[in-house]
């Protein structure tokens, strides 16, 4: 049975949907280099890692990074995972020795 | 045909290491003396494979496997596999249980956590220090349980089982009738810039737990700190070791590392009293002492040099923690002698 709420349901999907589309074409733009790119957010600029330098401390590198999203460790380095890249520390001194982004 | 999917909470990592030193080393003043000589020498080189699986519910399984490999030679087939830390654990809220082939507690909180050389090159304490690495053990056929820290404390547990267990008739001092096993455990204490442990460990019918000798049983006793304070870290250790039919012997090192930016300075200084079989005229005595420069190129490479020295009195017991020159060499009063320089490469 056809009820005003049924129709409420399908505009809102709709609108969700052209939504949806909205932001692919964008996505689009950007991948292709149309002007439409600048409008995109720019990539975080990751704060602190142009500070980093040999043999910090954890405790200095957290004061930098902040908190890791994820620690690894295996049996010779210990890594800290952040959305910008990995901060390496060596595993007996527990200093920082080198990052990948 | 049913396709492989990715397993979510699959995580796995390959790491290794290889290092090798140059060195020049001799020992003079024995009764055999090992004249000077260049040596290339390979310093636990290392290759391993470390799989995890989330489990759910705060529960973790994992694997790992880790040989060896010399890279400097294959002399006396030395070259053999998964002669590392290896075994299946599983991790939780509860600690970590886990059992195969790997260091005991007694040498993760007394040699590894604070000698500044990570047990690795002629400069390890080890060749003085605990009972001249009788108890800086990988034990085969171990168990272990690791609980969580609290409160900045952690225990440390492990016992072997005894399938090396001879049902001959008993002959003391000998393998036959021997039942070797071990039992090992630790207590350690981290804080801040403070680390601090006790540890236990108990060889029955065993030397070094690697000689299966029965009626020989051998006890550790040991303490060990660390404290960081800024570019410097000081560190020490202290056991007391007795083994049936001998004196306790006694032994320590302190060590103060230096770190500034890519450049570390080494300075340790390690002693040994007694430990020979009772009644002896003379109790071996030892004392030594080492220097180290570390240049870190970045993660993944760094350059050692060492130089390191041992004066052991006549009845010579003490020897580098890795490539020792050899009981021949310091029986009579040989003192060991070395200086070395090489790459270590970390992955």
């Amino acid at each position: 049975m056809w009820s005003a709420a049924a129709a409420q349901s399908s505009d809102d999907r709709i609108r969700a949907l052209e939504s949806e589309v909205q932001s692919l074409k964008k996505r689009i733009d950007a991948l292709e280099g149309r002007k439409e790119a600048a409008a995109t957010p720019p990539p975080s600029d990751c704060p602190g890692w142009d500070r980093l330098r040999m043999s910090l401390t954890q405790a200095e590198v957290r004061g930098l990074l902040g908190e890791p999203a994820k620690i690894e460790s295996t049996p010779v380095q210990i890594k800290w995972r952040y959305p910008c890249g990995t901060a390496y520390f060596d595993i007996d001194t527990k200093r920082f020795v080198g990052y990948e982004r | 045909m049913a396709q492989l999917k990715p397993v979510p909470g699959f995580e796995w990592s390959l790491y290794g290491r290889v290092f090798l030193t140059v060195e020049q080393v001799e020992s003079k003043g024995g009764t055999s003396e090992l004249s000077s000589r260049t040596r290339v020498s390979d310093n636990s080189s290392l290759l391993g494979v470390r799989a995890e699986k989330d489990l759910g519910g705060g529960l973790k399984g994992w694997g790992q496997l880790e040989t060896g490999f010399k890279a400097d030679d294959t002399a006396g087939g030395t070259n053999a596999f998964a002669t590392r830390n290896s075994g299946v654990g599983v991790q939780g809220s509860f600690g970590n249980f886990f059992f195969g082939r790997w260091d005991t507690p007694f040498k993760i909180s007394q040699v590894l956590a604070v000698d500044p050389f990570g047990d690795l090159t002629i400069a390890a304490p080890s060749g003085v220090n605990v009972r001249q690495t009788g108890f800086d053990n990988r034990a085969n056929n171990i168990i272990q349980y690791w609980s969580p820290v609290m409160s900045g404390f952690q225990l440390r547990l492990g016992m072997t089982s005894n399938e090396g267990k001879s049902d001959a008739a008993a002959v003391a001092g000998t393998a036959a009738g021997a039942n070797p096993r071990l039992y090992s455990g630790t207590v350690e204490w981290t804080a801040g810039p403070f680390y601090a442990s006790i540890a236990y460990e108990k060889h029955k019918d065993s030397i070094g737990n690697v000689v299966a000798t029965q009626g020989t049983d051998e006890t550790g006793k040991g303490i060990s700190a660390k404290y960081t304070l800024g570019a410097w870290q000081l560190s020490g250790q202290y056991g007391v070791y007795d083994r049936t039919g001998t004196d306790n012997q006694k032994s320590g090192a302190i060590n103060l590392l230096g770190t500034f930016g890519v450049h570390q300075a080494i300075v340790s200084y390690r002693t040994s009293k007694d430990g020979g079989a009772t009644g002896s005229a003379t109790q071996p005595e030892c004392k030594a002492w080492a220097l180290a420069y570390k240049y870190l190129f970045d993660r993944n490479l760094d350059f050692i040099a060492v130089l390191t020295q041992i004066d052991n009195n006549s009845a010579g017991l003490c020897d580098f923690g890795q490539n020792g020159v050899g009981a021949a060499a310091i029986a009579g009063g040989g003192d060991p002698h070395g200086v070395a320089a090489g790459l270590r490469y970390t992955f």
